[in-house]
C-alpha cells in the first residue's frame, strides 16, 4: 500500500495567546491522493484557511501544528523553513482567499507569476514570460489587453483573484490548495476556471483541497467532502453522499440558509420580502469551546447527552470504499435527496 | 412612481494605462460606455456581471470618490459632482458605502467605536460627544451587536459580526442610500443569511435603498427588487429580478443564469477543448457593432455593422441586443 500524498492524522492547530493555549483546529484526519479531489466547507472562522496554511507552513506567529502532517510520505511539521521553500510554490501550491494580501503591489503580475518557473524550475526569463503569457490566457486575461507589466491595482477583483491562480498553477504543483478560488468572480468567468482545474487534475494528475462556502461549486467540483465546524470535521464522505444525507444538523443547517434554497420562491407585490433560513445563535469563541458538542447552543435535535462528551466522528455508512461519518449522537437519518 | 433616490446618466470613465515606450501615445481604456441606472427610493437595484465589467467603478463613481470623464451622478436631487465642498459634505452623510473585505476594511488599531463613528467626525464636525454616543448606540442595536462591543478590537470578531460592524459604520450618518460591493462574499451561507436578513431588516424599517454589487445570483435574487446586467461597460439588460432571470433576454445574461453550479447536480459536465477561453476585452473607445459578438452564440450579420440599443421586453424591463 503506497502512501497518500498528504495525509493529517490527529493534526491540530494550536495558537498561544500569553499563558493560554486554544486549538483553533482539533484533531483533524485528512487523506489526499494524486488526481483526487477533497472539498472543505463550514463556518467562517471553522479552521479552514488555518487548516491549509498548516500545510503550506504558513500559521501565523503563535500556532504551531500537533499530530502528523505528512506530505509524500515526509513529516512536514517542524521542517526547516529553507526546506519548507524548496515545497512551497512547487509541490505544494497554494490560491489564497485574500488576493490583496497576497499579490505583492509593487511588482508587476508578468514578473510575478514567472518568478515560480525561474526559482524552482531554473526557466530563463524569456521562458518563464512566455509561460507566464500562456496562463494569463488561460485564466481568461489575453494579451494585449493584459500586459504581463501591468500592476494589480490596475486590476478589477477578479483579474487579481485570476493572477492568483495562474501563479499558484504555473509549476503544475503535486498538491493546489484551493481557498475560496472563485468569490470574486462571475459564474461564466467561474466556469473557465474550474475547467482550468478540471484540466490540471485530468493531465498532471494534481491533488485538489478546494474550500469554498459555495455548495454549488464544491459539489461539481469534488469527490469527497469533509464540512468544519468550530476547529473540527464534524461531517465527511462522499460528496454526494453527504449532500443527499447531511446526517449532522449543522450541515442540514448550512444547506437550508444557501439562497439557492426557499428564499427564491416568487414573491407578490406588496408582501414583505422573504427572509433567509440563518442558523439562528453564533458560533463558540475558540477560547470558550464547550467540553461537549459544540453545536449543542443552536442546534435544535440536541437531547441531554449532547452536553456531557464531545461527539467523535463516528462512522454511519460505507459506500464503496470511502467512509461517511459524522460527529453527532443523533445524526439525521432521513435524507434529504435522491 | 415613488421618488429617484439614485439616478446616473451617461457616465463614461476612462483609465489611462501605461504608454509602451515614451515615444508612443498614452492609451486609454474605456471602462464605463455610458451607464444609466436608476433606483426609486426604498428600492434595492443589484448589478451583477462580468468580471472586469465596470461594477466597482460604478459603485466608486457614484460614492464621488472617483470623477467620471462625462455623464451624471444625481443623488437625492444633488448632482454630487457638481457640489462644493461643504455641500458635498452635507450630500455625503445621505449615502455610504459597504466594501467586500470584512477584515480589511476595518483598521485593526482601533476600537469598534472609533471604527464606526469616523463617518460622523469627519462629515457632522459640530457633533458633541453625547450625540455621538447616542448614535453609537442606536446603530450597534440596529444591527444586532451588544453595546459593549464598542470598546473591542476588530480581531475580536468573527466575520460576521465584522460585516455587521461594516453596516453599523455606514448607518451612523442615517443615510437613505447605501452601495454594497460584495457585502457577503467573503461570508459563508448561514452568516451570509444573517447579514442579509439584517440588510432586509433595515431596509423595511429605515427606508433604506441599496445599490447592491455582487457575483452571487441567489443572493441578488433574495435582496433586490430590480437587477441590471453589465458587460464591458455597458448595461445589457435591466429590469424586474425574478423575471429577468427566470426569462432572460440577453444572449449574455443567458449564459450567466446558465452557468451557475447548483447542488444536487453531481459532477460538472463540460465540453474539453485545448483553445483558450475567447474573451472580449474593454477597448479604448466605442467599437461598432455588439460588444458581445466575438463570443455570442446566436450572433448574425448585423450585429457586426450595427450596435444594438436597449430595447424594451415590457415597459419596466429591456435588453440591448438586436434579438432581445
Ligand atoms: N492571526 C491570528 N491570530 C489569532 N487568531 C486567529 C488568527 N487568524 C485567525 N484566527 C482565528 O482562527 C480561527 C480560524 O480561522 P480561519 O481563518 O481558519 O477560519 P476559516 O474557516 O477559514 O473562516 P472563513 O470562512 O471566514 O475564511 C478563527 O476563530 C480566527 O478568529
Ligand atoms: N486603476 C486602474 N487602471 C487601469 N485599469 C483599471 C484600473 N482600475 C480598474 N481597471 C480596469 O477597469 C475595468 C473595470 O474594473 P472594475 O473594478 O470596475 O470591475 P468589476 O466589474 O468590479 O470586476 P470584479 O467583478 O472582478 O470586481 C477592469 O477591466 C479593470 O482592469
Ligand atoms: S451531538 Fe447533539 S447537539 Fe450536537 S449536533 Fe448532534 S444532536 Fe445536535
Ligand atoms: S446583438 Fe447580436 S451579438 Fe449582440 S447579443 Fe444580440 S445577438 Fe448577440
Ligand atoms: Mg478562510
Ligand atoms: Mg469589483
Amino acid at each position: 500500500m503506497t502512501r497518500p500524498l498528504l495525509q493529517l492524522a490527529g493534526m491540530s492547530v494550536e495558537l498561544s495567546a500569553g499563558p493560554s493555549r486554544v486549538d483553533i483546529v482539533s484533531d483533524v484526519d485528512l487523506e489526499l491522493n494524486r488526481g483526487e479531489r477533497l472539498g472543505i466547507v463550514g463556518e467562517s472562522g471553522s479552521g479552514k484557511s488555518m487548516t491549509a496554511l498548516a500545510v503550506m507552513g504558513l500559521l501565523p506567529e503563535r500556532m504551531r501544528v500537533r499530530g502528523e502532517l505528512s506530505f509524500d510520505g515526509r513529516n512536514l511539521a517542524g521542517l526547516p523553513e529553507a526546506e519548507y521553500c524548496r515545497y512551497r510554490g512547487r509541490r505544494v501550491a497554494m490560491i489564497f482567499q485574500e488576493p490583496m494580501t497576497a499579490l505583492n503591489p509593487v511588482k508587476s503580475i508578468g514578473a510575478q507569476i514567472a518568478e515560480g518557473r525561474r526559482l524552482h524550475l531554473g526557466e530563463t526569463r524569456a521562458d518563464a514570460e512566455t509561460k507566464a503569457r500562456a496562463l494569463l490566457d488561460r485564466v481568461g486575461l489575453p494579451a494585449p489587453r493584459f500586459d504581463l507589466d501591468l500592476y494589480p491595482h490596475q486590476l478589477s477583483g477578479g483579474q487579481r483573484q485570476r493572477v492568483m491562480i495562474a501563479m499558484a498553477i504555473a509549476c503544475e504543483p503535486d498538491l493546489l490548495i484551493a481557498d475560496e478560488p472563485t468569490t470574486a468572480l462571475d459564474v461564466t468567468v467561474q466556469a473557465q476556471i474550474l475547467d482550468l482545474l478540471d484540466d490540471l487534475i485530468e493531465d498532471t494528475g494534481t491533488a485538489l483541497l478546494l474550500i469554498t462556502h459555495d455548495l454549488g461549486v464544491v459539489s461539481e467540483m469534488t469527490d469527497r467532502i469533509a464540512v468544519m465546524y468550530a476547529g473540527r470535521i464534524i461531517e465527511t464522505g462522499r460528496t454526494d453522499d453527504v449532500f443527499a444525507r447531511m446526517a449532522h444538523p449543522y450541515a442540514r443547517g448550512l444547506f437550508a440558509a444557501s439562497p439557492h434554497g426557499a428564499a427564491l420562491a416568487r414573491r407578490q407585490a406588496g408582501e414583505a420580502r422573504p427572509r433567509l433560513n440563518a442558523i439562528p445563535g453564533i458560533v463558540p469563541d475558540p477560547f470558550a469551546r464547550p467540553p461537549y458538542c459544540s453545536f449543542a447552543e443552536r442546534c435544535s435535535f440536541a437531547e441531554p447527552d449532547c452536553r456531557r462528551a464531545i461527539p467523535p466522528l463516528d462512522l454511519i455508512n460505507t459506500d464503496g470504499n470511502v467512509q461517511h461519518r459524522a460527529a453527532c449522537f443523533h445524526p439525521r437519518a432521513r435524507m434529504v435527496a435522491p | 412612481m415613488s421618488e429617484v433616490i439614485l439616478k446616473t446618466t451617461d457616465l463614461v470613465r476612462e483609465y489611462q494605462m501605461p504608454r509602451p515606450s515614451i515615444f508612443s501615445k498614452q492609451a486609454s481604456l474605456r471602462v464605463l460606455h455610458g451607464v444609466s441606472v436608476e433606483l426609486a427610493a426604498g428600492q434595492s437595484l443589484g448589478i451583477v456581471g462580468e468580471s472586469g465589467s465596470g461594477k466597482s467603478t460604478l459603485a466608486r463613481a457614484v460614492m464621488g470618490l472617483e470623477r467620471p470623464q462625462s455623464g451624471r451622478v444625481n443623488i437625492a436631487g444633488n448632482d454630487i459632482y457638481a457640489l462644493n465642498g461643504a455641500d458635498l459634505r452635507e450630500a455625503r452623510k445621505g449615502f455610504q458605502a459597504i466594501f467586500q473585505d470584512p477584515y480589511g476594511s476595518l483598521d485593526p488599531r482601533h476600537t469598534v467605536r472609533t471604527i464606526i463613528s469616523e463617518p460622523v467626525v469627519s462629515l457632522e464636525r459640530g457633533i458633541d460627544a453625547a450625540a455621538r454616543n447616542r448614535r453609537i448606540a442606536e446603530v450597534l442595536e440596529a444591527v444586532g451587536l451588544p453595546l459593549a462591543s464598542a470598546d473591542k478590537y476588530p480581531h475580536e470578531f468573527s466575520g460576521g459580526q465584522r460585516q455587521r460592524i461594516a453596516i453599523a459604520r455606514a448607518l451612523i450618518t442615517r443615510p437613505a442610500l447605501i452601495v454594497a460591493d460584495e457585502p457577503v462574499s467573503a461570508l459563508d451561507v448561514s452568516i451570509q443569511a444573517q447579514v442579509l436578513n439584517l440588510m432586509m431588516d433595515l431596509q423595511e424599517k429605515l427606508g433604506l435603498s441599496y445599490l447592491f454589487i455582487s457575483h452571487d445570483l441567489g443572493v441578488v435574487r433574495a435582496i433586490t427588487d430590480r437587477v441590471a446586467v453589465m458587460h464591458l461597460g455597458r448595461i445589457v439588460e435591466e429590469g424586474p429580478t425574478g423575471a429577468v432571470f427566470d426569462n432572460p433576454r440577453h444572449p449574455y445574461t443567458q449564459a450567466l443564469v446558465a452557468a451557475v453550479p447548483k447542488p444536487f447536480s453531481g459532477r460538472r459536465k463540460r465540453v474539453r477543448s485545448d483553445a483558450p477561453p475567447q474573451t472580449p476585452v474593454h477597448t479604448a473607445t466605442t467599437v461598432t457593432g455588439c460588444a458581445y459578438a466575438a463570443v455570442c452564440p446566436v450572433r448574425q450579420e448585423i450585429c457586426l455593422t450595427q450596435t444594438p440599443i436597449a430595447k424594451p421586453v415590457t415597459p419596466t424591463w429591456s435588453a440591448r441586443c438586436h434579438f432581445a
